[in-house]
């Protein structure tokens, strides 16, 4: 083998696909987050692959959602190689800690903001969803928010209707308003 | 049509295309989605239920079949052990309707007690076996068991991993096979042609039925459809041709499939690769032909090393010289799930090139490493209040505590701390009875759920008044099969698709029992709480306690809260220290100083009060939320 630098042999195997991680504490949300992204995608002419942490660790424990998509190509593994993923959502800081050897020294680090002080390196994007979460009067729609947010700021490359349609597929019925209104008013601000 | 699927759900979409006539399951991970999206899409004349326990499930199913009509049934894969009295005889008796058996496996194990692998089953019970290595294949192969089973009067076992199960993707739902879907004839069971019985001369005949049965399959699976087993060259279009010479060739299975795609893919590689899509019957033909042109065969499959197996079987049958590397020569890990990563590490050990890492790890400033936080109880869940009343019940005496399957083993985190043993589904209550049974001076205690006692727990019951055994069992009951996802049982009032049914009362079935000790609390009230289970370790026999509190993820948001007296509270953190509760923390006051406080996050405090219960300061008060 000529080349045997494994980090950029991954690079280059993962030319045109976005890898995207959502990592945080079981009851936050995490799967529909992943459902959303995954479905943002195949809407807009991706094919996808995800997996997800159900069972016991969603008592509380660490959980992590993989999302691979691609235009291209179709997808193989649905797992995101280790220092391969482009986006890491957070939506509890501490996981970002756990799942260290997913990232790269490009890898956009989005984060639910909470007390905790933080000097960090301009990868980190920190988000107050809490304010969000105030004015909404629901403190369990930092997943959604968060999404919004990576729509807005351009690191995730949808529109936030694509966003829309996706709530729609994937929300229950009673919890439509809400997920709306809460894109709604990241958009508005 | 594309829809983004999970695995579990194209399974279950796959059962209806194929006009299923009934479903039956009891919940576990990875598998509950799939009986769970069945109730919801099937038409009103398809039977769809959660059953006691998994041996019913697929009794009831076998009978669905022999009837002649088309049947699922769906376990994770440590169900399939306590289905499997009924499965052995099944392959022997054969079935009628089309029968698949969508067993789960958890390679990890994510959620599981073993590392079990269900194709040892299926060559056990010599019933053969599909592995889907996505969602979409197992849409397909879904339809394709049903072909299979009704062809050959056999079930079909349909094998997913749990990666394929909670791994969604775009799921074409036009992909099916048409003859698979051929609506069946109108389920009729007659006497005269339908009667299965086993004898044992019967059995004789049927054991050399079953054998033959498995080679015709195994050409059936080999010369008819293009879906099963197949040999691809890995980042080439080219097709794999006999009599060519490889260094080296994957032979895999199910997810791993997609790993030693992305193995190859990182690698640049041309290689051959073997997919195995029934491990039982082996493909011999194939995997031969693969033997005879690669001069070392790495095997990636997760759980057991079966397609290993057969390789270095066939290897020495047809006298083919080629290397087997695999988890017999400690190639690949025995335990966990397989990636992308070993796979390409261990191609380059087989063909000796090194592997370089120029890019350094990401580095996080200070605190670079954390382990992965591990699940803990609810706040507000009702299986702290049982655990803690007993530990207080129990302080100063001699005691150990047989746990179970479902949330409350979490009783095992610290500092709950109530948890010395866990076997498998029921053995908290027969488990204690061998321990009292030997070391007397013990008191045993069994924590057992709803959902779990009327899977398996009654017979212990029975055992132990029968037997005269002296034990305590509490009963959690929390309304909900909660860990799965908080499906109904026996003990609810309605049933898999939520329409109303009979609820079985436990009280009852203890007076039916013959119990005469038996008290139904409200573990929320602690004081009655002790008392119960005081009361219950000054006599002897059989005693039962049930604890009665709804799971809090049925209940309607508290708008509760404790509420911490800063003035009066002393930072001894007892009370988290105590209860274990997630709701409390210890918290700066600022970033600067090196003050702390017990902080309350009201999100998600429930306002039980426990713990309330071990303040020495009266510091905790219960407000309403504000």
């Amino acid at each position: 083998m000529k080349n045997n630098d494994i980090s950029k042999l991954k690079q280059n195997a993962n030319k045109g696909i976005d890898n995207i991680i959502i990592c945080g504490l079981g009851g936050q949300g995490n799967i529909l987050a992943s459902k959303i992204i995954a479905s943002m995608y195949m809407n807009t002419g991706y094919h996808v692959k995800s997996t997800e942490t159900i069972g016991v660790a969603q008592r509380g424990g660490s959980v992590i959602s993989h999302i691979r998509a691609s235009k291209i190509q179709n997808i193989a593994s649905p797992i995101v190689s280790d220092s391969c993923s482009d986006v890491i959502f957070a939506l509890d800081y501490s996981q970002i800690l756990v799942n260290n050897k997913l990232l790269n020294n490009k890898t956009k680090i989005l984060f639910v903001q909470d007390t905790t002080p933080l000097n960090v390196t301009k990868n980190f994007i920190p988000f107050n969803a809490l304010d969000y979460c105030e004015k909404l009067n629901n403190y369990k729609i930092s997943n959604i928010l968060l999404i919004a947010f990576a729509i807005k700021n351009e690191i995730l490359h949808f529109k936030k209707e694509d966003l829309l349609i996706a709530i729609e597929n994937c929300v229950a019925q009673k919890f439509l308003d809400l997920n709306k209104q809460a894109v709604e008013l990241v958009f508005k601000d | 049509m594309q829809k983004l699927l999970m695995g579990n759900e194209a399974i279950a979409l796959g059962a209806l295309v194929a006009n299923i006539d009934f479903a039956a399951a009891y919940p576990g991970t990875p598998s509950s989605e799939i009986l769970e999206t069945i109730a919801k899409e099937a038409p009103k004349h398809v039977h769809v239920e959660w059953s006691t326990n998994e041996k019913v499930a697929l009794e009831a199913a076998i009978g669905a079949s022999w009837a002649g009509g088309r049947a699922v049934f769906c376990c994770k894969q440590v169900g399939l052990n306590v289905a499997s009295d009924a499965l052995m005889t099944l392959s022997y008796l054969g079935c009628k309707g089309g029968l698949v058996l969508v067993v789960c496996d958890d390679p990890g194990p994510i959620s599981s007690q073993t590392e079990q692998d269900t194709r040892k089953f299926a060559q056990f019970a010599k019933v053969p076996v599909l592995e889907p290595s996505s969602p979409q294949e197992a849409y397909i192969f879904m339809q394709s068991a049903f072909e299979l089973s009704e062809k050959f009067e056999c079930p079909v076992i349909l094998r997913p991993t749990t990666r394929i199960c909670h791994g969604s993707e775009n799921v074409n739902l036009d992909l099916i096979d048409k003859n698979a879907c051929k609506s069946h004839k109108r389920p009729n069971f007659d006497r005269l042609n339908d009667a299965k019985v086993i004898f044992p001369n019967v059995s004789y005949e049927c054991h050399i039925k079953v054998e033959k049965r498995a080679k015709l399959i195994s050409k059936y699976l080999q010369n008819s459809s293009t879906l099963f087993s197949s040999i691809i060259i890995a980042n080439s279009a080219k097709k794999f041709k006999k009599g060519q010479n490889y260094k080296l060739g994957l032979a895999c299975s199910g997810i791993a499939f997609e790993y030693a795609k992305e193995a190859c893919k990182i690698l640049q590689l041309q290689i051959p690769i073997l997919k195995v899509s029934s491990s039982y019957p082996f493909p011999d033909k194939l995997a031969a032909s693969m033997l005879k042109t690669c001069n070392n065969i790495l095997v990636c499959e997760e759980l057991d090393y079966v397609i290993e197996n057969e390789l270095l079987r066939l290897a020495g049958q047809k006298q083919i010289k080629c290397k087997v590397f695999g988890k017999l020569d400690n190639t690949l890990s025995f335990a966990g799930e397989l990636s992308s990563e070993a796979i390409y590490n261990a191609i380059a050990g087989i063909l000796k090139f090194k592997l370089k890492n120029r890019i350094k790890n990401f580095d996080l400033e200070n605190d670079n490493k954390i382990n992965k936080r591990g699940a803990q109880l609810c706040a507000g869940c009702p299986h702290r209040a049982s655990f803690l009343a007993v530990k207080e019940a129990c302080k100063g005496k001699k005691v150990a505590y047989c746990g179970d399957i479902g949330c409350y083993t979490l009783g095992v985190v610290p500092p709950i701390d109530t948890c010395d043993t866990c076997l498998c589904m029921g053995a908290d209550i027969t488990v204690a009875q061998g321990l009292k049974s030997v070391d007397p001076a013990l008191n045993v205690f069994s924590f057992i759920g709803d959902s779990t006692f009327f899977a398996s727990g009654i017979p212990g019951i029975i055992n132990a008044v029968y037997n005269a055994h002296d034990q305590i069992i509490c009963i959690l009951d929390n309304s909900s099969t909660a860990m799965t996802g908080n499906q109904p049982h026996p003990g609810l009032p309605f049933n898999a698709r939520r329409e109303p049914a009979h609820a079985l009362s436990i009280e009852k079935l203890m007076y039916a029992c013959d119990i005469d000790f038996c008290k139904t609390v409200n573990p929320f009230d602690f004081n009655l709480s002790v008392a119960t289970i005081k009361n219950a370790l000054a006599q002897d026999g059989v005693r039962v306690i049930i604890f009665k509190a709804p799971c809090v993820k049925l209940t309607k948001k508290s708008n509760l809260t404790a509420q911490i007296d800063n003035i009066k509270c002393k930072n001894c953190s007892l009370c988290f220290k105590s209860s274990g509760c997630g709701a409390l923390s210890l918290t700066k006051i600022d970033e600067i100083s090196s003050k702390y406080y017990v902080k309350v996050d009201e999100q998600v405090c429930t306002g039980c009060s426990l713990c309330a219960n071990y303040c020495k300061f009266d510091a905790i008060k219960i407000i309403e939320k504000g």
